[in-house]
């Protein structure tokens, strides 16, 4: 069981991404908004899954300001444009994985546990 | 000059530019019977020349390939030689310089065999102790002719330009398109997935999970198509194992759809090519072969092969074929001939080709289906070499 929490300013996506993880056994929370996410405290060892391009802020400012506040947190960036020249800053920022939009459910658990994995050793 | 020897304004301009004007055309005529009678010699010493040629043997492969041309080169000649130069004419020379790009002739292997055939008619002439002024008339008509051999390539290169021009202006609005669909497309996906977790034992319920996920799946790849042909990505070449490629391409296809592919044996060699984009060729070529032989449920048989240094891509179908009009067009972008289409897939695929230095050609397989060869040189050159 993974910590998960998922930011898309597509609730309906959101929303479905944490049905999944849970049928899955994850623990999952879920924001539609960066502001939302912001106002959080995330415990130890949560794996962020946060959508690129979102109104206001994008999730790379998002986990760029998270990671300011509490020093490691783990993220996997889904996004509709895999060609973005942000990616290169969330990777830059240690993300663990970028997932090109739409993607299969067991893609995302894989990067899901092999974040969980690289946290445990 | 009589009546039929007259043609359109754009044909006299050229005409009187190169200075083959009616006296030239007259001298010509003059002439024309006795160089008739040493057509054979000519047709003859032009294959003889040809022949000596590797670069331009490699286009004519076999003797009776070359019987052929022959006969129409003979025919050329003759037109060339009596007229009369009209609208039929120069239809005749766009006919023949269409058929040299499109079999794919170097341009200068045409201005060599164009040099041949003014050499030859100059020593037929000489022969007949023709004037200063008929050699004139004849380098004329030799001058017209090469014109419009290379107006052929140079309206070839146009419609090449006006294609990447249209590329160039769907592009931008299109990519933005389709990135915004994978939005949709997630939840759909996604939404599809939680259905199947929470009612598996609905049979009936499940064929439309099936059917939602096939359709989405449909959907990604009309939109990865058009995001690859708009971002254009230059090719990364690396060494690919064959097979390995062939069952991904399998596992991307539902199970009853990868049962009609016949795959022939692969080159154990590893192909230096891009990846990615040779997945997207062969996935599109696949795709559409399936598509053209759904209602038959035909085979679509795939071949891999090495050629030279070129890696062969082979996709034959049991549909029916292409029509002339469809060859003519099939790789341009936003043509199809399905009733439901984007007509990405074989522009993407010759995109593909044109980066790796290929090509790509379509004709009728031997089953009366579609066949189409993408040819991706340079994919097995030995290191340094």
């Amino acid at each position: 069981m993974t910590r998960v929490h998922i930011v898309d300013d597509n609730r309906a996506l959101a929303e479905n991404i944490a049905e999944l993880l849970e049928a899955s056994g994850h623990e999952v929370s879920y924001d539609a908004t960066p502001e939302d996410a912001l106002r959080r405290a995330f415990a130890e060892g949560t794996v962020l899954v946060l959508d690129v391009r979102m109104p206001g802020m994008d999730g790379v400012e998002l986990y760029r300001r998270l990671l300011a506040r509490q020093g490691t947190l783990r993220c996997i960036f889904v996004t509709a444009y895999a060609a973005d020249a942000r990616l290169a800053e969330a990777r830059a920022l240690g993300a663990q994985a970028i997932l090109p939009k739409p993607f299969e459910l067991p893609r995302l658990l894989e990067v899901i546990d092999a974040a969980d994995i690289e946290a445990a050793s | 000059m009589s009546d039929t020897n007259t043609a359109s304004g754009a044909f006299d301009e050229l005409c009187a530019y190169v200075g083959f004007d009616e006296a030239a055309m007259a001298r010509v005529g003059g002439l024309a019977p006795a160089l008739r009678a040493a057509i054979d010699d000519i047709v003859n010493e032009f294959y003889r020349a040809l022949r000596q040629d590797e670069g331009a043997v490699s286009v004519f492969v076999d003797d009776a390939q070359i019987e052929r041309q022959k006969v129409h080169l003979r025919g050329w000649l003759v037109s060339a030689l009596e007229g009369p130069y009209d609208d039929a004419f120069l239809a005749q020379r766009a006919r023949v310089g269409d058929v040299h790009v499109r079999i794919g002739l170097p341009q200068r292997y045409m201005v060599m065999s164009m040099n041949v055939v003014r050499r030859e008619l100059h020593r037929a002439a000489r022969v007949v102790h023709a004037r200063p002024e008929d050699h004139d008339a004849l380098d004329a008509l030799c001058d017209l002719e090469l014109t419009l051999m290379l107006d052929a390539y140079r309206e070839a290169d146009e419609r090449k330009v006006r294609r990447h021009e249209r590329l160039a202006a769907v592009g931008q609005l299109a990519a933005t398109i389709g990135h915004e669909l994978r939005n949709p497309l997630a939840v759909l996906q996604t939404s599809a997935q939680i259905l199947r977790l929470r009612a598996p034992s609905d049979a009936r319920a499940m064929k439309h999970v099936d059917r939602i996920e096939t359709q989405v799946q449909l959907a990604v790849s009309i939109v990865e198509n058009l995001l690859a042909i708009t971002r254009d990505q230059p090719i990364a070449r690396q060494p690919v194992a064959l097979r390995e490629r062939i069952d991904a391409l399998l596992g991307q296809l539902s199970p009853p759809q990868a049962a009609r592919v016949e795959v022939r044996p692969l080159p154990g060699l590893p192909a230096n090519v891009d990846p990615t984009q040779l997945g997207q060729l062969l996935f599109n070529l696949v795709q559409n072969g399936l598509q053209a032989s759904a209602r038959t449920s035909g085979k679509v048989r795939v071949a891999l092969t090495r050629r030279g240094d070129a890696l062969v891509v082979e996709v034959e179908d049991e549909g029916e074929g292409f029509t002339e009009e469809a060859r003519a067009r099939l790789f341009e972008p936003l043509f199809t001939t399905k009733l439901k289409g984007v007509g990405l897939g074989l522009a993407l695929c010759r995109l593909i080709c044109e980066k790796h230095g290929g090509e790509i050609v379509a004709s009728d397989a031997p089953s009366g289906g579609a066949r189409v060869v993408a040819t991706l040189p340079h994919a097995f050159e030995e290191p340094g070499a």
